[in-house]
């Protein structure tokens, strides 16, 4: 190749001494013909402004049909995981379960389950609309598990919240399959860009969601678990004669213990399955049925971090320090505001990656430090034999109490 | 060198350039990794479990197995006091490239 190019340079030096004779010369039409500066107008100029979108269009549709094939593939792929951990599972504990393909055609039918929010035009009982809609949803997302597999609750849990993390990957998938299907259709590039701008973050997030189920299926505790686990050390390193109580609140463990002098009731979802219980209906039940009177309530919550900050940093406030659609913030802060109660929250710094994904080492070292946080506002604020709430916010997995 | 050499040299140079500024483009845009961060897949991680015995301070880390979960009490035992061991944390350990 370089043999030729030298030898073509050399053949044009010598036809350059007889510029009539050059073939550039020819080519380019004798250097003052007219075409010749046609086209080169057309080239830089016409060509450009008239098909520049198609250009793009081309160029955006090659980039966002290669990330439609890298999500399918990652989808299947998770899908393949779940069946695999079931049929696994079915296995270890002798159970019998559908075919293989069955149970592919149930996830694939459970991945496509919609959840229809209330209507918004009248506000009124919003909140409770929207967690009587959040409590069915998981109850028949269990209940159509169970009905592939028969096991404890725990593993039920973490099958459910697996496929609900293929729902969610499902729903991405749709969602760009739909931009790049109408941006194509119409021959629109500016369709497509929207999908092109948010292509870092969309990828950021499936990955996250890969990692998510694979933690889910091995029930191995991920970022989000960072304030059960820390609501979990302290009960296990701080309090004495730790107490669980009876209460009929699914998914939440409560327990009441002394802590210097203190009582300490600690709130937590129920471990070690995939779930975040229901942390407002344990602080209606301990402030209004059991007429505990706390000093303050403290909520420590995993949350998100900004690029640059440090993963496993702890920010201090006020507030409650709950993430989601907003339910069991909104009625915690009503009970807070109708008795008066101070609200202090404590917060672990990660991104959306290790939030999801097998927790790492610097959440789990931060969670010590958090516990230590919570000691020292505990001192500074209640007095001897004055109560506290302590809520560890978030999911549970893998972390049992 | 006449008028109509430097002409066909102006014109042959833009050519060469115009060529070179394609490839580079191409090649920035084609590149998958300055869109796309890096699969999760291709990261390096082990999950890790450490057992604590709940009479002193002795731990013991090894790989993580199914049905480890915090608090978990474990089959093993502390070589000192002889109780079973208890599952601390369960954490991945990422092998990353220093920066």
């Amino acid at each position: 190749m370089l043999r030729v190019a030298l030898g073509y340079l050399a053949v044009f030096a010598e036809q350059s001494r007889n510029v009539t004779q050059n073939p550039l010369y020819t080519y380019y039409g004798g250097g003052n013909s007219f075409w010749w500066f046609l086209f080169w107008l057309a080239l830089f100029f016409i060509l450009p402004f008239l098909f520049g979108d198609y250009y793009q269009l081309l160029r955006l549709s090659g980039t966002i049909n290669r990330l439609l094939v890298d999500l399918g593939r990652v989808l299947n792929q998770n899908i393949a995981n779940v069946v695999s951990t079931i049929e696994n599972i079915a296995r270890r504990k002798n159970i019998s379960t559908p075919n293989r393909s069955e149970i592919e055609n149930r996830i694939k039918d459970m991945i496509e389950y919609v959840v229809i929010t209330p209507t918004q035009i009248e506000p009124q009982g919003l909140v409770s609309k929207l967690k009587h809609l959040i409590i069915l949803y998981d109850h028949r997302l269990e209940e159509l598990v169970r009905r592939i597999i028969p096991v404890d609750k725990p593993i039920i849990q973490n099958l459910a919240s697996s496929i609900e993390a293929l729902r969610v990957l499902n729903y991405i998938y749709k969602i760009i399959m739909h931009y790049y299907k109408l941006g194509m259709k119409y021959k629109n590039p500016y369709l497509l860009l929207q999908v092109y701008m948010a292509l870092p973050q969309i990828k950021e997030f499936v990955n996250a969601l890969n990692g998510a189920i694979s933690a889910f299926t091995k029930g191995q505790p991920i970022g989000d678990s960072a304030g059960p686990l820390t609501a979990y050390k302290f009960l296990k390193e701080k309090c004495e004669e730790v107490e669980p109580l009876n209460h009929s609140i699914e998914n939440t463990y409560i327990a009441r213990c002394r802590y210097r002098n203190k009582t300490v009731y600690i709130i937590k979802a129920l471990g070690p399955g995939s779930n975040t219980g229901r942390l407002d209906d344990a602080v209606i039940y301990l402030v209004e049925r059991c007429g505990v009177k706390p000093k303050m309530i403290i909520t420590v919550d995993a949350a998100l971090k900004l690029e640059g900050e440090k993963t496993g940093s702890i920010a201090e406030g006020i507030g409650v320090a709950i993430g989601g659609i907003g339910v069991e913030k909104f009625n915690i802060e009503t009970i807070a505001a109708r008795y008066g109660i101070p609200l202090y929250a404590i917060l672990i710094k990660m991104g959306v990656p290790e939030a999801l994904t097998l927790m790492n080492k610097d959440i789990a070292e931060a969670t010590s430090k958090s516990v230590e946080r919570i000691c020292r506002i505990i001192d500074e604020n209640v007095r001897d034999n004055e109560e506290v709430i302590l809520i560890g916010v978030g999911n549970t997995i893998g972390v049992g109490q | 060198m006449t008028s109509l050499d430097l002409v066909i040299l102006y014109f042959t140079s833009i050519t060469i350039c115009a060529i070179i500024v394609l490839i580079f483009i191409t090649y920035f845009f084609m590149r998958k990794h300055v869109l796309m961060p890096q699969p999760v897949e291709l990261v390096t991680t082990k999950a890790v479990t450490v057992l604590k015995c709940p009479l002193c301070d002795y731990r013991l880390r090894r790989g993580f197995r199914e049905g480890d979960h915090i608090g978990a009490i474990s089959s093993e035992t502390c070589p000192i006091h002889g109780a079973n061991l208890v599952v601390e944390a369960v954490y991945c350990e990422t092998e990353e490239k220093k920066e």
